[in-house]
């Protein structure tokens, strides 16, 4: 019996699946377990597209397929709940299950309080996370650093701080991703800045931290979070995965990894924030940087935090339509209805069509408002900021008072 | 039921972007981003983002139409085919002409360039990507690593995602010199702007000389759609040659790259000519006159409109094929649903009227089509990151330099043009008409009037007037704005509800225009 709590090296019995996996290939076996034995209609998942750079999210409903999905692709910097909202009816009408980084977690979360997708229905399978890279960045990295031909390269991992590639000839090349960022390669920005390492708000947490030993390679590292989660190692135990306790210092070394990975993202958090600069300066930086947005809406249909029917940039008497370059008002409009609830999943800036470092404003402004309001996304089923403003009891203080700020930022009162 | 992506290429403008196609139960049902694109690494414009809506739209025309009295009633496609072979027996040499549009595949337009010579024996085959201006060079990867970039044209709207490259240059440090005839965004990221009058783009790329410096210079030119762009792009080339720059003019559509490369007729000496027939596939050339007029397309068009007859055709998401882009690089269109019921693809549409006159253009499918263009290339080699073709010497064709504009009198403004990054022109335009999220931005064709010019007129942004040159007139949305100087008024290249900018400038540039309060 696994319990919510349970720490366990898990592997798949099947062993084309433990081959297949990326670790002990736990995560395949339990999906295609669930898909199996009826828990679940179907699978959303991540397998290779055009080649190991291109992560096409996929929903499986053949258990026979689940096999082919197997394995990492540290290049898929998708957003998998936001496709559960567009396009699987918010899980309203099937019960799916799905891998999930910690952004994705997160992102999830904030989509389910919105009720944007029916939470009973879906299965989290999370994923931890050291971080993942753009797929032409990764290419470029690979020629300009690696010296590699990408097209040669036919697994690509993070391990023990250092960027690792396995060329077709079985050559393995390391570098260490400190010296990738700081020449400017390496994980995404949103990434370096991410402390969602263990995705402990799914309902199991999987990864190869914590794995040592001659299981070391062999194990996936599971951390069951939920009764749900609970209840599906127990029925796949024996059936579709092996398990064991971990041994050893597994949970302390899992433990110190985690931690380090937490000084390294406010390092980076730091870093990247200090260079926005303060008040009048980072609002400069802010205006000067949005000065080149053509409005292509990427930073909004992307947004999982974005779930509105009607946009308020669309509205007419708040932005003007068909003007590029837009008004700040448009970004105002985003900076406002999101940054309470930003995730840093970083789909606002990958995806900007002129580079705009929209995640990095968002997720600054975000943690100033968890400072402020102690409200921090993604984590439970807490609602956000907007959410806890009464709207009859604040448009009374606001008439009553004549202030016309909704939340009192400027001042403590 | 089923989910999968489908990454495909955008069928709007040159620069060759590409996404997802989202397929559920068979059907395109949205749009993902493809970060594994080569050119534009998962980011769109607006353009590239909406495209999805165009494929389903209510508009699309499912059966063949053919001209009974003044109306066109639905038909079947014997009945269609008859009627077209039954108009063009007979129809051949000088007396025909044929017209491809540039946002159709290369497998498309090189069978129908088959048609026009194999079958109607003729050499009247064009496209509106016939400018006279053939000239790439270098990567639109690249441009990011230019140390000193000249845009002449408002690429920020024509080609958003070659914008993108330039904006990074110029975070590397690097000196943009935009040559534009507006303050428009390209010339707002500008280090030097040098403001062309209405007319004198030549003069202001020359004066443009005097601030380009640097080891790594870029020279773009965004191609537009009329009679003098290659006058332009030549002045362009030349400070290109002079100052040892990578050239390369961009297509504004999505194969235009393709279309030249294939071979069509300089457009000038085809167009606005009368012919016994003509056979148009995807263009919107507006209502054509006279003559026996057969058109391939997926929506009602402008030329559709008057046509005797009109064969449905599939959209970019219903057919393989390729594209090649700015840069020459050959990428993948990739079917992502079937064809509506009763459509087919452009190429098999030719294969069947070739048939029914006697001639024979028949393939098994595009990528037959491709391995007989490209022998040596094959769908397969395509499928990561297209092929990127070698770069040739520059060929802009000789050309009458335009004229300055001489506002006054019964035409006070000087009416300048360019892209807006919300619709195209022709075949694109009747694209983008058809994606509703873009014709919620903007409805209509607009003119940009400066704030003191309005005031004198007494108009206000979102009014409609109307906008008349000699050569005719429109009718258009105002939009206030301070991009265009007092006494500058400002049409975007688009075409839109049957209203087209060509109706004022008729090929120019720039031309003097009034203002109307419209009634
Ligand atoms: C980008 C990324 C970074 C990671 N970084 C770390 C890390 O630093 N430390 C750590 O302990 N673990 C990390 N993991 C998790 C680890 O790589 C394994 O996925 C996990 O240990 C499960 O192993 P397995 O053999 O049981 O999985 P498998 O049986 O191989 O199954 C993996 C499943 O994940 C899906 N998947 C693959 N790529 C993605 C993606 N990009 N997004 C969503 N789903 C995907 C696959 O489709 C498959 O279903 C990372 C995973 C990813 C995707
Ligand atoms: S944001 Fe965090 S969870 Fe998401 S991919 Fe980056 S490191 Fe992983
Ligand atoms: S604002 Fe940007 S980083 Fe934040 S949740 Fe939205 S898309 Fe993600
Ligand atoms: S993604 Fe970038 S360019 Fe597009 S609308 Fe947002 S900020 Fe503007
Ligand atoms: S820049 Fe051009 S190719 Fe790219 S998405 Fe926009 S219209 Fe399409």
């Amino acid at each position: 019996m696994a319990a919510k709590g349970d720490m366990l090296w898990a592997w798949a019995k099947d062993s084309g699946a433990l081959d297949r996996g990326e670790c002990g290939g736990a995560v395949t076996a339990l999906l295609k377990y669930a898909l199996e034995s009826g828990e679940v209609d179907g699978v959303l998942t991540v397998k290779k597209g055009v080649d190991l750079y291109d992560a096409q999210p996929i929903l499986v409903t053949d258990p026979e397929m689940i096999a082919e999905c197997a394995g990492s692709l540290h290049c898929g910097t998708l957003l998998m709940p936001k496709l559960i909202k567009k396009y699987l009816n918010g899980a309203r009408d099937m019960k799916i299950a799905v891998t999930m980084k910690g952004c994705d977690a997160k992102a999830f979360y904030e989509l389910v309080k919105r009720q944007q997708i029916k939470i009973e229905n879906v299965l989290t399978i999370g994923l931890n996370c050291g971080g993942s890279v753009s797929p032409i960045d990764a290419r470029v990295m690979i020629e300009e650093k690696f010296g590699l031909n990408p097209d040669d390269i036919v697994k690509e991992e993070i391990d023990k701080g250092q960027f690792i590639v396995i060329t077709k000839d079985g050559e393995h090349k390391g570098i260490k991703i400190d010296e990738l960022e700081e020449e400017g390669y390496g994980r995404r920005a949103n990434c370096q800045r991410c402390k969602t390492k263990i995705p402990r708000q799914c309902d199991l947490a999987c990864g190869n931290w914590g794995v040592i030993g001659d299981k070391a390679g062999k194990a996936t590292f599971v951390e069951v979070c939920s009764d749900k989660g609970a209840e599906l190692v127990t029925k796949a135990n024996g059936k579709a995965i092996e398990t064991t306790k971990p041994v050893g210092p597994a949970l302390d070394i899992r433990g110190k990894v985690e931690g380090a990975m937490f000084k390294l993202g406010d390092k980076c958090r730091k870093e990247q924030f200090e260079k926005l600069g303060e008040g009048r300066k980072r609002l400069d930086y802010i205006m000067d940087q949005t000065s080149r947005c053509i409005k292509c809406y990427q930073c909004i249909e992307n947004c999982p935090i974005c779930y509105c029917v009607e946009c308020s940039t669309k509205k007419e008497h708040l932005v003007d339509p068909g003007d590029v370059t837009p008004p700040f008002m448009f970004h105002l409009i985003r900076y406002s209805h999101i940054a309470d609830s930003c995730v840093n999943c970083g789909q606002c800036q990958e995806l900007c069509a002129m580079d705009i470092p929209n995640a990095l404003f968002m997720h600054s402004l975000q943690l100033e408002m968890q400072e402020m309001f102690g409200y921090e996304p993604g984590v439970n089923l807490d609602l956000p900021v907007l959410a806890l403003v009464e709207e009859p009891a604040e448009r009374k203080r606001l008439n009553d008072t004549g202030d016309d700020q909704i939340f009192n930022i400027f001042g403590q009162e | 039921m089923e989910l999968r992506y489908v990454p495909t290429v955008c069928p709007f403008c040159g620069t060759g972007c590409s996404f997802n196609l989202v397929v559920k139960d068979g059907r395109v049902a949205g749009v993902a981003p493809f970060q594994r694109s080569p050119v534009c690494d998962g980011k769109t414009c607006q353009k590239g983002h909406y495209a999805y809506e165009l494929v389903n739209s209510e508009a699309r025309i499912t059966t063949p139409l053919i001209k009974k009295g003044d109306e066109l009633v639905e038909a079947s496609w014997d009945d269609a085919l008859a009627v077209v072979a039954d108009g063009l027996k007979g129809v051949s040499g000088g007396d025909v002409a044929v017209f491809a549009s540039a946002n159709a595949t290369n497998e498309d337009i090189y069978s129908l360039k088959k048609l026009a010579s194999d079958v109607f024996k003729t050499e009247n085959f064009t496209s509106c990507a016939a400018t006279g201006v053939d000239a790439s060079a270098g990567s639109i990867r690249d441009i990011a690593k230019a140390d000193c970039i000249v845009a002449v044209g408002n690429i920020f709207e024509s080609h958003p995602l070659i914008a993108r490259r330039i904006a990074n240059a110029k975070d590397n440090g690097a000196k943009i010199i935009t040559v534009d005839s507006i303050n428009s965004s390209m010339a707002k990221l500008a280090d030097e702007f040098v403001k062309a009058a209405p007319g004198g783009e030549i003069e202001a790329v020359k004066e443009a000389a005097a601030f380009v410096e640097g080891s790594s210079i870029v020279v773009l030119y965004s191609i537009g759609v009329t009679y003098y762009e290659a006058a332009v792009a030549a002045a362009a080339k030349a400070l290109a040659d002079e100052k040892g720059a990578t050239f390369c003019a961009l297509p504004s559509q999505s194969n235009a790259r393709g279309a030249l490369d294939i071979g069509v007729a300089p457009a000038g000496e085809i167009f606005g000519k009368e012919y016994k027939a003509y056979y148009v596939m995807g263009e919107d050339l507006g209502p054509i006159e006279g003559g026996f007029v057969v058109v391939q397309d997926s929506f009602l068009s402008g030329t559709a409109k008057s046509a005797d007859v009109v064969l449905p055709a599939a959209v970019y998401a219903e057919v393989d094929g390729t594209v090649t882009n700015a840069e020459r690089r050959i990428q993948l269109v990739r079917k992502a649903q079937e064809p509506a019921e009763g459509v087919k693809a452009n190429w098999q549409i030719v294969s069947e009227v070739a048939e029914k006159l006697g001639g024979s253009i028949a393939y098994e499918s595009a990528e037959a089509i491709f391995n007989e263009m490209y022998g040596d290339l094959s769908y397969d080699a395509l499928q990561k990151d297209g092929f990127v073709k070698e770069a040739k010497a520059a060929v802009i064709a000789e050309c009458a330099e335009p004229a300055a504009v001489s506002a006054g009198g019964e035409y006070p403004f000087a009416l300048v043009t360019g892209p807006t990054v919300w619709h195209g022109y022709g075949a694109s335009g009747t694209l983008s008409e058809n994606c509703h999220s873009l014709v919620k931005e903007i409805p209509a064709i607009f003119v940009k009037v400066n704030p003191a010019d309005a005031k004198e007129l007494d108009v206000k942004s979102g009014q409609m007037v109307s906008v008349s040159s000699e050569k005719g007139s429109i009718s258009a949305m105002v939009k206030v704005s301070k991009d265009v100087d007092q006494g500058i008024i400002f049409v975007p290249t688009m075409s839109l509800g049957g209203e087209c900018i060509c109706k004022i400038t008729g090929g120019d540039k720039a031309i003097a225009a009034k203002i109307e309060k419209e009634a």
